[in-house]
């Protein structure tokens, strides 16, 4: 399979996945859509080197991740700040959707070092030693930065303080 | 892995569709692939040049950084934010510092990938800039990276191009680094407190590498770190306490202070103050309380009689921006004999989301760091939370704090530096607003292409459209006049 067909497969096959994966980080969709479309861009740079390392996925995501805090850090993204999360309209009431606005208002309150290591263990279902692989960092910088983040959720959605309690002992 | 939050987010995520891609990813980074192949082969072209002509321009024999320290030596009354490619100490050695400085932007922040994380910026004593790296880690002058009183040394947890060391020792006038050994020859898990006053013996925490238990609430690991005192002759450790508490949940600005003659040394551990002496063994202890903290580094008067703490008066809990920015800080004492309330020298409270103190200047004005916030910054509590953060700060400032009222800003500083370290010879003698100068932006390293290389490309274009325009212009009459060859 020639680079260029195989790369079109890999984006065919991950695109929602990333994208969702995307969400989680911005938590908004359009921006979601812009950091996809910067990730593969630079993914397709280099696909050939990407590919023979194996597993494309982990240069993916540690290209995205660190896009993502690198660009917060640096003000490119001038995002409105709040004092409490702005009021979201709620067509379905429902407590799926309820609970799910909830969490990703929360998330948008986290640092993008927090969020990227939440979703990199629970949502990428990843191990600590590999997260830390991918933001760069130390093992117990991974660690503490998933600690702060499970403390600031339990106080920004203190009816989710079970779930990440638990999810705290569990991992433990 | 806990099912209910993998769920939860996994619900949230699947609020996004597929993305839609409005550029073919592939063209475009195919695009960009041959756009920056062309740009480092120009690049080559503008380096070779900068190579020939640079070191008689930038490197010549006015260096200051070579120039030996004076009596007038002095902190400078602004610095400003290093240039990204700012040459290493390990390159050309400043000689003796009056500042360290941290913070964000590229200059004290790079990008892993391409730069180096975590960046403290040496400034020296005839107002040159020379960088520390650390990759893959935010640091914080004055906290993990201490300068030694006479400005000549630094000492972190690790440096980049350094040993592995429990700790190492970087001499700032020839840019070697040096480990320095823990308990039982250990060369993980240290991070220096405090530098003693005659800078022969350092302060630090250690702690182990794989956790000792796990915490109730948050169940992440706990690393207990213990305070330890190392002679830098001797390499000797003397253990000075059992612990102090969670590695990763101190308050970094309050965890310890030397007595003026060495002799005896200030140690937090929770809203407890301990005096000890350099065997560990126990002078007093006081409670302090949540609000109340030691006020840092240099809290011991200058007459080693009184110890000074700053108290807390407003937000604790559930603080959001605004909030933290609002507080208020009182300086207090405590008699250093008996760890009693006692008077001193009355400042004025100071408004900010921390208050620091580095040392006393001229032995009379309190000089400290007054931090606010980084914007979003918000403080569940002070467990988990730290005052004078990387990511909580926002922007530092250095200040004095005169007795009866006043205070004075003694560096002008842009709102990227979180963090600073004084010598601490240059704050006691009071010389401070030294002269300035921006940071040369040569010598440097070689990041520098990744700034030039782009800066090239539309003189080397232009170069190249010219030669070709040439080229063609050669080329026109030889193939008009081919021809007329054949058919004479």
């Amino acid at each position: 399979m020639d680079p260029e067909e195989s790369f079109r497969a890999y984006v065919s096959a991950r695109i929602a996945a990333l994208s969702r994966a995307a969400f989680l980080l911005t938590g908004d969709r359009q921006q979601a859509e812009d950091l996809v479309q910067l990730t593969l861009t630079r993914v397709a740079r280099h696909w050939e080197r990407v590919i023979a390392n194996g597993d494309p996925d982990r240069y993916v995501r540690r290209s995205m991740y660190h896009q993502h805090v690198s660009l917060w850090r640096r003000r490119w993204r001038h995002v409105e700040l709040h004092a409490e999360p702005p009021d979201v309209p709620v067509a379905d009431t429902t407590a799926d959707t309820a609970r799910a606005i909830v969490v990703r208002q929360a998330l948008a309150r986290l640092t993008p070092r927090q969020r990227a290591v939440l979703v990199l263990r629970y949502f990428d279902d990843l191990t600590e030693a590999e997260a830390a692989d991918i933001l760069g960092c130390s093992i117990s910088t991974v660690k503490s930065q998933t600690r702060a983040a499970l403390a600031r959720l339990r106080t920004l959605a203190p009816e989710l303080a079970d779930l990440v309690t638990s999810a705290s002992r569990k991992e433990a | 892995m806990s099912e209910e939050v993998r769920a939860l987010l996994r619900q949230v995520g699947e609020q996004m569709p597929p993305a839609r891609l409005t550029k073919d990813p592939w063209s475009v980074g195919r695009r960009q692939r041959r756009t920056a192949r062309l740009r480092a082969a120009l690049a080559v072209l503008a380096t070779a040049t900068v190579a020939v002509v640079g070191p008689s321009v930038w490197l010549g024999a006015d260096d200051p950084a070579h120039q030996p320290a004076t009596t007038s030596d002095a902190v400078p009354r602004k610095v400003e934010t290093p240039w990204m490619w700012q040459a290493t100490v390990q390159q050309a050695p400043p000689g003796r510092a009056a500042l360290l400085l941290g913070g964000d932007g590229l200059g004290l922040r790079g990008i892993d990938l391409l730069d180096h994380e975590g960046k403290v910026a040496v400034v020296g004593r005839d107002g040159s800039y020379r960088m520390l790296l650390y990759h893959g880690a935010e640091v914080v002058p004055g906290e993990d990276v201490l300068l030694s009183p006479d400005g000549r040394y630094v000492v972190q947890s690790f440096v980049a191009g350094g040993p592995k060391g429990f700790l190492v020792v970087t001499d700032l006038t020839d840019g070697t680094s040096r480990a320095l050994p823990g308990p039982q020859g250990r060369d993980c898990c240290g991070r220096p407190v405090a530098w003693a006053p005659d800078g022969r013996a350092v302060l630090a925490l250690e702690f182990p590498r794989e956790p000792t238990g796990w915490d109730s609430v948050s169940r992440i690991g706990l690393l207990p770190a213990r305070p330890v005192l190392i002679d830098l002759e001797s390499e000797s450790v003397t253990p000075l306490l059992d612990t102090v508490g969670d590695v990763h949940r101190l308050r970094t600005a309050s965890l310890a202070a030397f007595s003026p003659d060495g002799s005896r040394i200030a140690l937090s551990v929770g809203d407890q103050l301990h005096l000890v002496d350099r065997a560990g063994r126990p002078l007093w202890t006081a409670t302090l309380g949540e609000r109340r903290h030691l006020a840092g580094l240099g809290a011991f008067s200058p007459d080693g009689t009184r110890i000074a703490t700053v108290t807390l008066d407003g937000c604790l809990r559930s603080c959001d921006t605004a909030a933290l920015a609002s507080r208020t800080w009182r300086v207090g004492y405590l008699d250093a004999a008996t760890g009693r309330d006692t008077s001193g020298p009355a400042v004025d409270p100071v408004r900010g989301m921390a208050l620091r103190v580095l040392g006393w200047r001229n032995g009379t004005d309190l000089v400290a760091l007054r931090y606010q916030p980084e914007r979003g910054a918000y403080s569940d509590g002070p467990v988990g939370w730290n005052d004078t953060g990387w990511w909580e700060t926002g922007e530092v400032t250095l200040i004095a704090l005169r007795p009866g009222g006043g205070t004075e800003i003694l560096v002008d500083s842009p709102g990227e530096i979180l963090a600073m370290d004084v010598s601490r010879d240059l704050l006691e003698a009071g010389r401070f607003g030294g002269p300035s100068r921006p940071p040369a932006p040569f010598p440097a390293r070689p990041v520098i292409l990744a700034v030039l290389v782009p800066a090239a490309v539309p003189v080397i274009a232009a170069v190249f459209g010219l030669l070709l325009w040439r080229r063609r212009r050669r080329g026109s009459p030889r193939r008009d006049a081919a021809p007329h060859v054949g058919h004479p």
